[in-house]
């Protein structure tokens, strides 16, 4: 019966398989809003449970023959295995299998001799302290690797400064003047970096770029265009837009603040004399285009000549307010807008739509009406050397990932090596950028390793291993008294146990076993339809929170109204989703665990036997201690534990800037140094999303990891079950925007535009796989699940509460 | 060992899956091409698809209004608007992807058209209920409001076209939305002036006639655009503000007094802005300002002091006062009158200073002018208002960015030492003409003063210093003088390729010219020209009209050789002919036509030939003194000899005879 069992094996992890792309088509179809995804779930949930039924089937099989009732339980799951064809031919296979040798390698499960404990090592020699020192030394590597990129090999040099009003007050005698020009508010600052190639000097003046990045990103995120142009020789400066990075600034004024910073250049002939004035360019990336545009269009002057920027690169951003201000552009000029960017589907009039907008673009040129009746991509219309020059770009790729796209850098550069007369002979095609980001992700993945690895070696402290010390002490206090364990499998009662231990391990294995027994089927059944139930809401509720969130916090959400009250417009939708899903997950879980506990007391009451309660669940949220006081110090120890490690995580992002200009980040994840707008509204968040963070580790550890899976498994599943819920957003939205051409979450509600909130995802879903993994960790080095929680949480947050925007009004 | 193989492998997999994913995105992209045709004619074919959309003339036809492609082709309106594309300028897939067939790939849309609507009245509202405060709900109850009054009226409005339309989107969307559709009286729930025009894109005067704020139809205080004339749409938008507005309609702004004072307070009290200004307390600052201007030795009685409130936003109150030309003060605003308000430091008022609490609010007070009872005033209330020290009052209002006079003369310096500089007065005549015919082709207006220097450089330097006027040079090399601002080098002139043209002054016109020497049309005017191998000049021998006679001629044509020698023209490289023409002036013209190898005519008045290209006039000859000198050719030497007909030492030639025997 070996290998009929295999077949039935086979025919069950088919169906999980089955299962899994049932649900994904039921995702499609629920994307193009077929209402046969209804159909395509109850498949996938057929053949989920099938499955599970044939696997404990197979678990069950003592004969190639099916007794009675066996035989009718294969034949139900065998019709039902049609949802999965190659499940439904191996069970037809399996089926007629009624003869088999004997000869069956018998795996036995039971290990000879105890292995004995490993010697007790050094501290320095264990596993934890050598892999946080590599992790040490890698951040600092990988900061010196990202520094060489962005300094183009040491060529360039990378400096911050704030700009203040003071500043802006005292060059605003010079060509661009007036209280526009002015930061309006005494303590308002903005964050800049700056790019000076070693050309750029005084008797040689380089052309200069303003970069400006779009809502809610920061300037890093634009380092990309930095590097490549300062790379071929221009000056660059980046500013962080009002209310995001490190700039104080809450409002929008300025064009985001980049008049502010293109008055103080150029007209502050002391320090800037290596910026040739007469060769100035800009570029921004979605609202940051927009701004550009503005900054190009309020000091064009009268003339190409008089006209401060002389080349402006609009990045996605097509707005008909921006575009009534082409006719004032007196400098060269270019648009990218991304093939897919999700956000056209607001613009499809013919007023607004992209190819009206291109094609006004390049006929309103100076002030004269060109006559073009179409626009082709990629070329040059106009001449560059009075101002007239207009070339629309329109690259395969989305709105955020677009400032990613190596062909849109190339354009980029390209457009201003040409416009500003940069010379450069460095292709555009040929970028570096990348070895930063790269760089960059590796640190982040270090520091990350750092940080657990760190909490490991303090665990080894007297003072924080009580910790763990009295959690254990605890569990075992807890078995001593009788309370049956379920054994994970595998594992044998210790053969030098007395008689009467060995007696009761024996009936508690046997309960175990009895207990594991039972609970395969409905367990399973339980468990992963828990699972899937907490996906599918995770992945519908958080469009309508994140409606909600704009209509509980208006004051919060706009960019006019400062406040300290959940300032963070976009982070606000997370808040909310956060804690309903977490509270949710919660529920569940303590639900699901009563609910087992009373089928058992049920179930034992129908055979007459002794019901075998699964309180254990719990024990990893306790906190261990022989008395209340006790474990009053562990809570305080595990409490500054997680500080320790959150202030060592951002020392470590500060050192690493200070030392190499570099902090954490690939794309859209990013561990930023903290300022203090950021942190205060950081800590205004972390509470109530922490119910999230706790929700995922009492999951993943009490739920999860007592599946009697092997580790990776736990992890993998862990990590799974908290993001696909998110990536099935992605799935549905992007399903449904391929095949239509507007995305399933454009607008919703009242009209709400809800695409943005799509876009943050990508970077959510990434966190929302490594947290599981974390919340594993962290609980393997101290048996319970809060630490982890209380450090992902805080270190997550505040990454994503530094990488957007906040309104707090804090200077 | 294995589980981490098949990790990766698993990896992998997902790796390729993705990238092969996003080339498959392709493939569900699905092109259709579309053929339009109007009224039985081809009018073109495009291609759209989920991500491309064609843009697409809009069609006319006399007396009915186009109303789009449809896939029928006789569309009519009961076919309703599931036929017709959304736009009528552009086609979207979404157009279209109902009605393509099965696999085809093409469809063909009809001009669809419709008779012209004859509505009343357009009432457009800004749907963006977070920004305008409007809904459909505030609109039902705008409308019952316009039907009953326009009822009490005498209107039938239940009988009457009238619609009243929201706009949803930003506000250039729009603002372009409604320029487009074109038939909208009014506008209710955008925003300030600047707002719809700036961003909106609408034009003042031409795209709207009036934009006032201060009505609050729905949840917030707006603003209704007058875009029509048309009486109906004037009533209403008169009872808009009767209806929804605290203040009114703003009234015309007054015109600009003989008052000896006028003081502008904004009376203006929202959540947002509150001036902390009401008539009583203008009232008693306007009395204790008179009994302050009493002390100071002034009648007030017999003075006109003006307190003038203005309402509305601050752009719109600013530019009212901007308009009415006459204030003097302006106190109640906020620092922002510059950048809000739109008035510029400098131009528009001296200073603004805030700290001043008139009112109930501290705010600001600006100075516009400066006269001597405006200054004391304004430092009057900042004594009395303020514990702010007022800055010092400038004596005159400082424009920080001052507008330069037009240049109205530009002079061209050139090296008159031609074996150094290339150039000579042939070629430089020939420049000169050019550069007249640059200037007026280029609508500018300027004297143009074309001088020669000689010498050394130094001696040159020292001259043009002296001279202090020239504003380019032209022919120097090693130049250095005081005020250079720019150069070009190596720029070919007669027969030297090394020699420069130096930007002495940075006059609009001085830039205009020194940018057209780079080109290349300025260029070849400084080359050596063709040489000419023969001049003509005629002249009029009917001596007791023309005064000239043969002993003038004589002498004039000897210093005509003279000066030829120093352009190297020898009898050997140049014939000379001097022509005398007698009889009528039509007959000398007759002849002149007749020979066609004049180039200069001299003696004449009243001549008019074929091809004349200049003129002297008033030129003394012999007796007369209303001679005139005709330009026939323009060859390069031609017009250097004609140029030297301008100078004293060549009219003397004319003359000379005749002084000589006065002299006698």
């Amino acid at each position: 019966m070996y290998l009929k069992q295999k077949l039935i094996k086979a025919s069950s992890i088919c169906l999980y398989v089955s299962a899994a792309l049932w649900i994904i088509a039921a995702g499609c179809a629920f994307g193009l809003s077929n209402y046969i995804y209804w159909l395509f779930l109850a498949f996938g949930l057929v053949s989920l449970y099938d499955g599970f039924a044939l696997s404990s089937l197979a678990d069950k099989l003592e004969d190639v023959k099916f007794s009675k009732e066996q035989n009718i339980r294969f034949i139900i799951c065998w019709v039902l295995s049609l949802v999965c064809l190659p499940a439904f031919i191996i069970n037809i296979v399996a089926y007629c299998r009624t003869r088999e040798d004997e000869l069956v390698a018998v795996r036995r499960n039971v290990s000879g001799e105890q292995p004995e404990p490993a010697p007790k090592k050094a501290f320095y020699r264990t596993r934890a302290f050598i892999t946080m020192c590599i992790s040490f030394v890698l951040i600092f590597i990988l900061g010196l690797s990202g520094m060489a990129f962005e300094t183009s090999g040491f060529t360039v040099d990378v400096s911050d400064f704030t700009l203040t009003r003071d500043m802006t007050l005292a060059y605003n005698g010079g060509k661009i003047n007036g209280e526009k020009y002015v930061i309006e508010n005494e303590g308002s600052t903005y964050a800049v970096t700056m790019y000076v190639p070693e050309t750029a000097t005084e008797q040689s003046p380089a052309p200069t770029v303003f970069v400006l990045p779009g809502f809610t990103r920061t300037k890093a995120t634009m380092a990309q265009y930095c590097i490549e142009l300062s790379r071929r020789g221009a000056v660059v400066f980046c500013i962080d837009p009002g209310g995001q990075g490190g700039t104080t600034e809450t409002s929008t004024s300025g064009a985001n603040g980049v008049e502010y910073l293109v008055q103080y250049v150029y007209n502050n002939t002391d320090d800037f004399r290596f910026c040739d004035r007469s060769r100035f360019g800009a570029v921004g990336h979605s609202a940051g285009g927009g701004n550009v545009c503005t900054l190009a269009a309020d000091m064009a002057g009268d003339s190409y000549e008089e006209s401060i920027i002389k080349a402006v690169y609009i990045s996605g951003y097509i707005k008909t307010s921006s575009a009534n201000k082409y006719k004032n552009l007196n400098c060269n000029a270019a648009i990218s807008y991304a093939y897919y960017d999700e956000g056209a589907f607001r613009y499809q009039t013919d007023t607004t739509s992209f190819e009206v907008i291109a094609l006004r673009f390049i006929n309103e040129v100076g002030g004269a009406e060109n006559n073009w009746n179409t626009v082709s991509y990629d070329y040059g219309y106009g001449d560059m050397s009075d101002g007239t020059y207009r070339i629309v770009h329109r690259e395969n790729i989305n709105h955020c990932f677009e400032m990613y796209d190596l062909t849109s850098i190339a354009n980029t550069v390209n457009f201003f090596d040409e416009a500003l007369g940069m010379n450069s002979d460095v292709d555009g095609s040929s970028q570096i950028w990348f070895g930063k980001e790269l760089s960059n992700g590796l640190a982040l993945a270090a520091a990350f390793t750092f940080i657990i690895s760190l909490c490991a070696v303090l665990m080894k402290i007297p003072f924080f291993a009580a910790i763990k010390r009295d959690n254990e002490k605890n569990t075992r206090d807890e078995q001593s008294h009788g309370v049956a364990q379920p054994q994970p499998a595998g594992v044998v009662c210790d053969g030098a146990a007395e008689e009467a231990s060995a007696m009761k391990s024996a009936s508690a294995a046997s309960l175990a076993a009895k207990q594991h027994s039972r609970k395969t089927v409905a367990h399973n059944i339980i468990f992963w339809s828990t699972m899937i139930l907490t996906a599918i809401i995770a992945c519908l509720d958080y469009i309508p929170l994140a409606n909600l969130s704009i209509e509980i916090f208006p004051v919060g959400n706009s960019s006019s109204v400062y406040t300290y009250v959940f300032p963070a417009r976009m982070v606000n939708a997370i808040l909310l989703w956060a804690a309903i899903n977490g509270a949710i997950g919660l529920v569940l879980f303590f639900a699901t665990t009563l609910l087992e506990n009373a089928y058992e007391c049920i179930y034992a009451k129908a055979k007459g036997t002794q019901p075998v309660y699964d309180w254990n669940k719990f024990r990893p949220i306790k906190m261990g201690g022989k008395n209340a006081a006790a474990v009053i110090v562990n809570v305080l120890k595990m409490l500054l534990l997680a500080v320790l490690l959150y202030g060592v995580f951002y020392f470590m992002v500060q050192l690493s800037y200070w030392i190499f200009h570099q902090d954490f980040r690939f794309m859209l994840i990013s561990a930023a140094p903290l300022n203090a707008r950021m942190f205060v509204t950081a800590i205004e968040y972390i509470p109530i999303i922490f119910l999230f963070y706790i929700s995922n580790s009492i999951r993943v550890n009490c739920s999860i990891g007592r599946e009697g899976w092997s580790e990776w498994k736990v992890l993998l599943v862990g990590a799974l079950a908290n993001s696909v819920g998110l990536a099935f957003i992605l799935l549905i939205n992007y399903v449904c925007y391929f095949t239509t051409g507007s995305p399933y979450y454009g607008y919703y509600g009242n009209g709400t535009e809800v695409w943005l909130y799509v876009n943050m995802v990508f970077g959510l879903v990434v966190m929302m796989f490594i947290l599981p993994i974390f919340n594993r960790l962290f609980y393997k080095i101290t048996g319970n699940v809060w630490l982890g929680a209380i450090v992902c949480c805080t270190i997550f947050i505040t990454m994503t509460i530094s990488a957007s925007v906040s309104y707090i009004p804090m200077y | 060992m294995k589980k981490y193989l098949i990790a990766a492998l698993i990896a992998m997999m997902t790796c390729l899956a993705v990238l092969s994913g996003c080339a498959a995105v392709k493939g569900l992209e699905r092109d259709v091409q579309v053929i339009l045709e109007n009224d039985g004619e081809y009018v073109g074919t495009y291609t759209v698809n989920q991500f491309n959309n064609a843009v697409v003339p809009e069609m006319e036809k006399d007396d009915l209004m186009f109303r789009g492609w449809s896939v029928l082709e006789d569309w009519t309106e009961e076919d309703g608007d599931y036929y017709l594309t959304e736009n009528t300028g552009l086609i979207r897939y979404d157009d279209i992807k109902d009605f393509v067939v099965g696999d085809s790939l093409s469809i063909t849309l009809y001009a669809a058209y419709a008779p012209i609507p004859e509505r009343d009245l357009v009432i457009a509202w800004y749907d963006k209920e977070t920004t305008s405060g409007l809904n459909q709900s505030y609109m039902d109850s705008f409308k019952t409001q316009l039907y009953a009054y326009l009822t009490s009226q005498g209107y039938s409005p239940e009988s009457m076209d009238i619609v009243i339309r929201g706009y949803s989107g930003d506000v250039g969307t729009t603002c372009s939305e409604i320029m487009k559709d074109s038939d909208v009286d009014i506008m209710v729930g955008w925003s300030s002036t600047s707002n719809i025009t700036n961003t909106g894109g609408l034009v003042e005067g031409e795209d709207f006639i009036e934009n006032n704020g201060g009505i609050t139809i729905g949840a917030k205080e707006r603003y209704a655009a007058r875009l029509t004339d048309t009486e109906l749409c004037n009533l209403v938008y008169e009872w808009i503000f009767e209806e929804y507005s605290e203040t009114g309609l703003p009234e015309d702004p007054e015109p600009a007094t003989e008052a000896d004072l006028v003081i502008a307070w904004y009376n203006r009290h929202t959540d947002s802005t509150d001036s902390g200004l009401t008539q009583e307390i203008m009232d008693s600052f306007t009395a204790e300002l008179n009994a302050y201007l009493s002390t100071q030795g002034y009648n007030p009685s017999d003075m006109q002091i003006v307190v003038r409130a203005y309402s509305g936003a601050v752009g719109d109150s600013c530019a009212s006062i901007l308009q009415t030309g006459d204030v003097d003060i302006m106190v109640g605003w906020s620092s922002n009158i510059d950048t809000t308000g739109g008035m510029t430091e400098g131009t528009d008022y001296i200073m603004n200073v805030g700290g001043v609490s008139i009112g109930t609010a501290e705010r600001y007070a600006a100075l516009l002018t400066n006269t001597e009872l405006s200054k004391l005033v304004y430092t009057w209330i900042f004594d009395t208002y303020s514990d702010v020290t007022l800055p010092e009052i400038p004596e005159t209002p400082v424009d920080p960015d001052p507008q330069p006079e037009p240049q109205s003369q530009l002079v061209i310096g050139w090296y008159a030492k031609s074996e150094t500089s290339g150039l000579d007065q042939t070629i430089v005549s020939v420049f000169t003409r050019g550069l007249k015919e640059y200037l007026e082709s280029s609508g500018t207006e300027c004297d143009v003063i074309v001088r020669g220097y000689d010498g050394k450089v130094a001696e040159v330097e020292s001259a043009v210093a002296s001279d202090g006027d020239v504003d380019l040079m032209i022919g120097m090399k090693a130049f250095s003088p005081e005020g250079l601002i720019e150069q070009q080098d190596d720029v070919p002139m007669g027969e030297k390729t090394d020699r420069r043209i130096h930007l002495l002054d940075d006059g609009e016109v001085s830039k205009l010219v020194y940018e057209w020497l780079k080109t290349d049309d300025a260029r070849a005017l400084l080359l050596t020209p063709e040489a000419q191998t023969k001049l003509v000049i005629g002249w009029y021998a009917k001596s007791g009209t023309s005064g000239l006679d043969q002993s003038i001629i004589d002498n004039f044509t000897a210093g005509l050789n003279e000066y030829l020698a120093t352009l190297g023209y020898t009898t050997e490289n140049l014939e000379v002919v001097v022509r005398g023409y007698d009889g009528k002036v039509a007959e000398v013209e007759a002849a002149v036509a007749a020979d066609g190898d004049v180039d200069l005519m001299i003696g004449m008045k009243a001549f008019s030939p074929e091809g004349l290209i200049e003129q002297q006039d008033d030129v003394p000859m012999g007796e007369k003194t209303d001679r005139r000198i005709h330009l026939l050719d323009d060859d390069a030497l031609t017009l250097a000899v004609f140029d030297w007909l301008k100078t004293d030492d060549a009219r003397a030639l004319f003359t000379a005879a005749q002084e000589a025997a006065l002299a006698a």
